[in-house]
């Protein structure tokens, strides 16, 4: 256990290296220049060259990147160029927005998508099935814009039950995380009925059946706690994508979360925000990946580390 | 362990593949299986629907798509303009019928793209050992990018466009290819009958050629299909955030996103787009649902 | 810079535990949503007024930005300011003079004025406020050539230039001139823009990144202008300014009632907002145009026959109806009315030049050597079709009047290509000249605007450079008798007329649609709100 996690540590550090590397030539690749953005329309050439020299911006890239990635390892992401705040201060004000979202999102997407997922798995080919089924893919199957516009039509302006937009406690996120569930809840539906119908075909399960237990107590006693295996690993990936923020969701509810902060951040070049946005989603991203690992192994005893 | 898991993070698609290259019967039961599976001929028959109507649109269409009538804006859907008209007096399902061209041609390029640089890493990663871990180390590094992120950092470089937008699509699926490629590879690899052709001694490009791809085809198409959906999906995120078609390419996210600003006096700008959207990638879904039930023997 | 650091190897699980700690404070927090109605003694109605937005201000900060907007300019009391009519007029300096040479001029502030913090507003402060905004702000080209600020007394001072500098006074009109607290500099550092004071009519209350900046009223404020009934503090409590990146999102919460102000109402929603009987709106003209900019470096655009018959090709009527539903005049010259040095006559003479002539346009082809016509219905040169890229933002609008120009310049056989860029983009490859078309904007103050589009190696966007237009522009920078000023601004745009390196297309209606409001008004020169007589309904 311990060597494996010392390998999987290793690995994680190795891909963080790789994505800073990706970010870093990303950015200087985006054609546009952050001192112009600082500096606005009329800025004079002497004024330009004096901000480069101030931001570092005319030493050789390499120089760049080490001081970039050397900084990152103390902990200091350094400051934005547009607001002059501290990046990681930044991150911090809005991630519990977005690990909000998430969470919720994540409920509702596991909710739906399990009870969905069984109910296609126990009623497998009939029209049950495809109706769950059909229910479940629509929520991935429709633009995220275009769901939450009709849920805030509905659901917050002819019939005011939620706050249409902005962030002011945990009333205001249900209708975002109701979008971003129903985005969620497909897949995990898609998973839980073919591993439900895996479960189904065995023997154990048949046995049970013969014997006479209660189809409903077999379901939920016996099968789908064997069922979610697979599902647990499903649903901290899709955890991790959801803490990487969702640009279009969070732009429509004008929440202020990271998924936000990262489109400001492009469209101003706002280099060391972008740096550092994608480093931290990426460590949530893996973090949250290691972590379901731990916890796949630990429900299923079966696995063995390598 | 992280085989292990990895292999079970792309949805059950792998390590239950037929073993060798199938003679005809195998797909002709794959084809009645398909048959009996109400989702996927529900499926295929909106794809087939969207298909006609996009490939014949130069016939089919009641309009000429770009044409600029402004006596004719706003107007909702009526015997003349069965989806309405837009801000320029456009007939809408005109557009949509050339805009369905676009979206389905970007999902299909896309999908392709993403397809065959995934499966040649993922043959490469599967086969080659020794490759693996470095193959596998990049798809990570791609995994952990948060994925509209990339594809937006890509379009920044690339530049505005349908074609840029395509590939930045594309790169974002490439991870999930490898993946399910590598898998069914590995289990092929083990194989009896594969060592048994190796100490034939042929040669490594033939084993890939005959009898590696033909068993990985199942699981691609499966992936395909439902790749092709969130390829289209994407698109129309990218156009929500003004990075995907430009105008006037009627391209079904741009249109749904430019009919939203005119939700409160011409609804139907973004109805009916959206609506597109959904009903096709809720297609290909169900295609692609049905596909792997008729495709993997061990859930019937 | 000082430098701050956080552990990069914390663990998840105290990650995790710290985001869903400061969620509880901060939804406690604002779970208890003060709504300040309850309202002050007679006269002081009170009351939050929620305005809503688009764009974030990177900082409230005016020495560190290059954007201002409501959410952040009227925090500031600049030294003068313009009427309604766009004559300068005082603000905090009660009267200004400027010296025989023009190269001094002296205010005078007015008596008892104070910074928010309290403090009163003196010479001595004021210098240090300008020479910050010398040393560190971005847009310190503002000041020309500022030699030295002398400070006589408790309020007078004196601003020395090298040589005269014309455009000072409308600059100065400006929240980016406009003093801030010293005690404040010298507190927060650059960290003022997060306890941002001055002598403004609101002062800040709460600044949350990324959703809204709250003010609040000014009690001490007495500056307001002729032109509003008010003198004194605003009558209301709070103004929040929520920032919703989604217009769609915004005008359902307009419609709603949860906000009383909207700003920059999208075109297609006007009519909508119109016919509601519980909004007003109000109109302002923008002080700039949208125009649609040649790079006349590239060849094609340096024969003057091809700019202008691009110029005769394109019918502003349709643009301003279809793509901005209206709410736009039509322009033909260089300077919209809201900036001084607008003329009629330059307007008048422009709009004869190039009144839509499709025939004439055409036969300028034609002269230009585009004699043939290929499949397509494009003319061509040499066989050589004259296909041109357009650079347009991502904004809707934007691309909207992109297409009408498409079908417009394809009558006379142009193609145009239109090529969405991100915004940064084209802020940072137009000047490299990398485009050939672009549809921009521009918007000041100031007729010296021409200048920095024009002068000597400033045309970043257009390219165009004339040694006879930089003589005129630089002439009227040094120029501080007004008329005379006025008259080589008129040269200058003739110049630019008869030459069309670009061709102006409409100036934007800045359209704020409103509700359950007295008192409310725009300026029709900054297009900002005047706040001093704004009063929630009962």
């Amino acid at each position: 256990m311990t060597r494996y996690l010392l390998k999987r540590f290793f690995t994680m550090l190795i891909t963080l290296l790789g994505v800073s590397i990706l970010v870093f030539l990303m950015i200087h690749l985006i054609p546009g220049d952050p001192v112009l953005n600082i500096l606005g329309e009329f800025a004079t050439e002497e004024a330009i060259n004096n901000l480069k020299a101030e931001l570092g911006l005319n030493q050789p890239l390499y120089m760049q990147y080490f001081s970039f990635i050397g900084n990152a390892l103390q902990g200091d992401l350094g400051q934005s160029y547009i607001t002059n705040l501290y990046v990681v201060d930044e991150i911090m004000n809005r991630f519990p927005i977005t690990f909000q979202l998430a969470v919720y999102s994540l409920i509702i997407g596991a909710v739906v998508g399990i009870i969905m997922g069984t109910i296609a798995a126990v009623k497998q080919n009939t029209i049950f099935d495809q109706l769950a089924m059909m229910v479940s893919l629509i929520g991935i199957s429709a633009p995220g814009f275009w769901i939450a516009l009709f849920l805030i039509f509905v659901f917050a302006y002819q019939l005011p039950i939620f706050p249409i937009s902005g962030y002011d406690g945990f009333y205001s996120l249900i209708l975002p995380s109701i979008t971003l569930g129903l985005a969620t809840s497909g897949n995990i539906a898609r998973m839980t009925r073919s591993s439900m119908l895996e479960v189904i075909k065995q023997d154990y399960m048949r046995t049970a059946e013969a014997k006479g237990v209660n189809v409903f107590r077999l379901i939920f006693g016996h099968g789908l706690q064997n069922a979610l295996i697979p599902v647990i690993t499903l649903i901290g990936l899709q955890f991790g994508h959801l803490l990487a923020g969702a640009v279009v969701t969070e732009t429509v509810f004008a929440l202020p979360g990271i998924g936000s902060l990262a489109i400001e951040a492009i469209a101003t070049r706002d280099m060391p925000t972008i740096q550092g946005l994608v480093m931290f989603m990426a460590f949530i991203f893996i973090v949250v990946n290691l972590l379901v690992d731990i916890i796949y192994s630990a429900v299923d005893p079966r696995i063995k580390y390598e | 362990m992280s085989q292990v898991v990895t292999e079970s993070k792309t949805e059950g698609l792998v390590g239950n593949m037929p073993e060798a290259a199938k003679p005809k019967s195998y797909w002709s039961l794959v084809w009645r299986r398909l048959k009996r599976n109400k989702g996927a001929i529900i499926g295929a028959a909106i794809l087939l629907f969207f298909i006609i109507a996009s490939v014949g649109a130069p016939i089919l269409s009641p309009y000429p798509m770009e044409e600029m009538k402004m006596e004719n804006r706003f107007i909702a859907p009526s015997a003349d303009h069965w989806l309405g008209t837009d801000e320029f007096g456009r007939d809408i399902l005109s557009r949509m019928m050339y805009g369905g061209r676009v979206s389905l041609m970007m999902g299909l390029v896309a999908v392709s793209i993403a397809g065959i640089v995934g499966v040649f890493l993922g043959v490469i990663s599967g086969y080659y050992r020794k490759l693996d871990i470095y193959i596998m180390q990049c798809m990570d590094i791609l995994l952990a990018f948060p994925s509209l992120l990339l594809a937006i950092a890509i379009i920044a470089v690339l530049g505005v466009g349908l074609t840029n937008a395509m590939i930045a699509v594309a790169i974002s699926v490439i991870p999930s290819y490898v993946r399910v490629v590598r898998g069914t590879v590995l289990s092929l690899r083990e194989k009896e009958y594969i060592e048994a052709v190796k100490a034939l001694g042929v040669s490594d490009f033939k084993i890939i050629l005959k009898h590696i791809l033909p068993n990985v085809l199942s699981p691609v198409i499966v992936l395909s299909t439902l790749q092709f959906g969130t390829s289209i999906l994407a698109a129309a995120s990218l156009s929500f955030l003004g990075l995907g078609a430009q105008p006037p390419a009627p391209e079904w996210g741009a249109m749904a996103y430019v009919g939203k600003s005119f939700l409160l006096n011409a609804w139907w700008m973004s109805l009916f787009p959206g609506l597109a959207i959904m009903l096709v990638v809720l297609g290909f879904n169900m295609l692609g649902d049905g596909l792997r039930d008729a495709l993997d023997p061990r859930l019937k | 810079m000082k430098k701050k650091r956080f552990p990069v190897l914390l663990s998840l699980v105290m990650m995790l535990a710290l985001a869903a700690c400061s969620n509880a404070g901060q939804t406690a927090k604002e779970g208890t949503k003060d709504s300040g109605s309850e309202g002050d003694a007679a006269g002081k109605a009170g009351g939050t007024i929620t305005v809503t937005s688009v764009r974030e201000p990177d900082t409230v900060d005016v020495q560190r930005t290059t954007w201002v907007d409501d959410a952040n300019t009227h925090i500031y009391e600049p030294l003068v300011k313009f009427d309604e009519d766009g004559n300068i007029i005082p603000a905090l300096a009660e009267k200004y003079e400027i010296s025989e040479d023009g190269k001094v001029i002296t205010f005078t502030l007015k008596e008892g004025s104070k910074f928010h913090s309290g403090a009163n507003v003196t010479a001595e402060g004021v210098k240090k406020s300008f020479e910050r905004f010398i040393d560190s702000a971005p847009t310190n080209y503002m000041v020309g050539p500022l030699e030295e600020i002398v400070v006589v007394d408790e309020r007078t001072f004196e601003f020395h230039f090298s040589e005269p500098f014309a455009p000072f006074l409308s600059n100065a009109t400006t929240a980016y001139l406009a003093p801030l607290d010293p005690a404040a500099i010298e507190e927060h550092g650059d960290e003022f823009g997060n306890h941002a004071s001055s002598a403004g009519i609101l002062n800040v209350k709460e600044i949350k990144r990324g959703s809204s900046i709250t003010l609040e009223s000014f009690d001490e404020y007495k500056l307001g202008a002729p032109y509003s009934q008010n003198k004194g503090a605003a009558g209301f409590d709070e103004v929040v300014f929520r920032f919703i990146p989604d217009d769609d999102t915004r005008i359902l919460e307009f419609k709603r009632g949860n906000s009383q102000v909207m700003l920059s109402v999208p075109p297609n929603y006007i009519k909508e907002l119109e016919a509601d009987p519980n909004t007003e709106i109000a109109k302002t003209l923008a002080n700039g145009h949208v125009y649609l900019g040649m790079n006349n470096k590239k060849k094609v655009f340096q024969d003057l026959r091809v700019r202008q018959a691009i110029a005769l090709a394109i019918d502003r009527e349709p643009i301003v109806d279809f793509a901005l539903e209206g709410a736009a005049q039509p322009i033909f010259g260089p300077l919209p009315p809201a900036i001084p040095g607008y003329s009629e006559e330059v307007e008048g003479a422009a709009a004869k030049m190039y009144a839509h002539d499709l025939e004439k346009s055409r036969s300028l082809l034609k002269e230009a050597g585009y004699t043939g016509t290929n499949d397509a219905g494009i003319v061509t040169k040499e066989g050589k079709p004259l296909s041109l890229e357009l650079w347009v933002t991502q904004e809707p609008t934007m691309q909207r009047i992109a297409q009408v120009l498409q079908n417009q310049l394809k009558e006379v056989g142009i193609e145009l290509k239109i090529s969405v860029q991100e915004d940064a983009t084209i802020r940072a490859q137009s000047p490299e000249g990398k485009h050939e078309m672009l549809l921009w904007t521009y918007g000041w103050y100031d007729a010296d605007i021409l200048h920095s589009m024009f002068g000597r190696d400033l045309s970043t966007r257009v390219h165009y450079q004339n040694d006879e237009l930089i003589s005129i522009l630089e002439k009227a920078r040094i120029t501080m008798n007004q008329d005379e000023r006025m008259e080589l601004y008129k040269q200058a745009q003739m110049i630019l007329v008869e030459e069309s390196p670009w061709v102006p297309l409409f100036v934007r209606e800045n359209v704020t649609a409103y509700r359950d409001l007295e008192g409310f008004k725009i300026h029709p020169i900054t297009g900002t709100i005047i706040w001093s007589d704004v009063k929630l309904k009962k």
